[in-house]
């Protein structure tokens, strides 16, 4: 995220505490699932404001949010996403690169810990059920992103028993594997591990401000 | 109440109309329209179009402070956009006049009748 998005977003941040809680619940529903578009985050943060000024005014006439924006929410969305330019080829690649920087550095924390726990100091173990246990994490991550962003004008969400069992079966999934699959496949030093979260961190924060 | 369809392909050019008669911004755009008999239409309704004006270089915005606090996106026209205008009062007219003639025929039937 470059400095620009960033002043944005801060100022975007600020602008929401003037909504009232009804109409700030509104506003984050609409924003996540402009979230999930193929929208630059600069123009993401470009609709957010423009929105955000229009409701607080709103708010300051008394209007309700569906007086300002309408009754139908996720059409209003669409509408606005189909005006905007999707990202560009190279900010496509930058933003896939942050995502498996910021993965992977997570991935490989997770196998330090683990390896700690183990007992294990100066080396990290990897089985093949932690490869995986991560492949699962991974996917079911941007699974249940996208699920949250596409769906989150449904009427027919999930909720209860329902969502508490995908949840554990999501949770068994990513768990499981890691737990009985105990063949070694990869010994790295401990010393190296680090140093290769140290450079997926970094990788990730030198994307996020170009 | 003028039936959505029959809306939706006018009234971006009816905004830009309203944009060019002087810079303005949202709301007030949204109480033009209701003025002019367009009847009740929310500022969400206009957004996505307002994008759409900008990206074809029809309009131009700029911030300016508003006496509710936060700053107020005024939209106002560009050159391409007068021609734009011009553009679509010329068709606009073309289609006016080929339903009055439809409407003007079948009037005439249904007295015959």
């Amino acid at each position: 995220m470059n400095r620009q998005t960033k002043a944005l977003l801060k100022e975007n941040n600020e602008l929401e505490k003037k909504l009232g809680k009804d109409t700030n619940e509104i506003l984050t529903d609409i924003v996540v699932y402009i979230r999930g578009s193929r929208i630059s985050e600069y123009n993401q943060e470009i609709i957010r404001r423009d929105i955000t000024n229009m409701l607080i005014e709103g708010q300051e006439r008394g209007q309700t949010a569906r007086e300002v924006i309408g009754d139908d929410y996720k059409a209003f969305c669409d509408a606005i996403i189909a005006e905007m330019p999707e990202m560009s080829a190279k900010e496509r690649v930058l933003n896939a690169i942050q995502i498996a920087c910021m993965c992977l550095g997570n991935i490989l924390l997770i196998w330090f810990v683990f390896s700690l726990v183990r007992g294990s100091v100066r080396e990290v173990y990897i089985t093949l059920g932690d490869i995986v246990s991560g492949a699962v994490i991974i996917l079911s991550a941007i699974g249940i992103v996208m699920a949250i962003t596409k769906d989150v004008f449904d009427d027919e969400q999930l909720s209860g028993w329902k969502l508490f069992f995908i949840y554990f079966v999501i949770s068994a999934a990513c768990i499981l594997p890691s737990v009985f699959i105990r063949t070694v496949v990869l010994t790295v030093p401990s010393a190296a591990v680090l140093i290769i979260i140290a450079l997926l961190f970094a990788g990730y924060k030198l994307v996020d401000n170009i | 109440m003028i039936p959505a369809q029959m809306l939706k392909g006018n009234l971006e050019d009816c905004v830009l109309a309203i944009i060019s008669l002087k810079e303005t911004y949202g709301y007030e755009i949204v109480q033009k329209l209701c003025e002019f008999g367009f009847g009740s239409i929310a500022e969400g309704t206009i957004y996505p179009l307002l994008l759409r004006l900008e990206k074809q270089g029809f309009v131009k915005t700029e911030l300016r402070p508003s006496e509710f606090g936060p700053r107020r996106k005024y939209y106002g026209i560009t050159d391409e956009g007068r021609k734009e205008i011009l553009r679509f009062i010329e068709s606009f007219r073309e289609l006016a006049e080929a339903v009055e003639n439809v409407m003007t025929e079948v009037a005439g039937n249904e007295q015959t009748d």
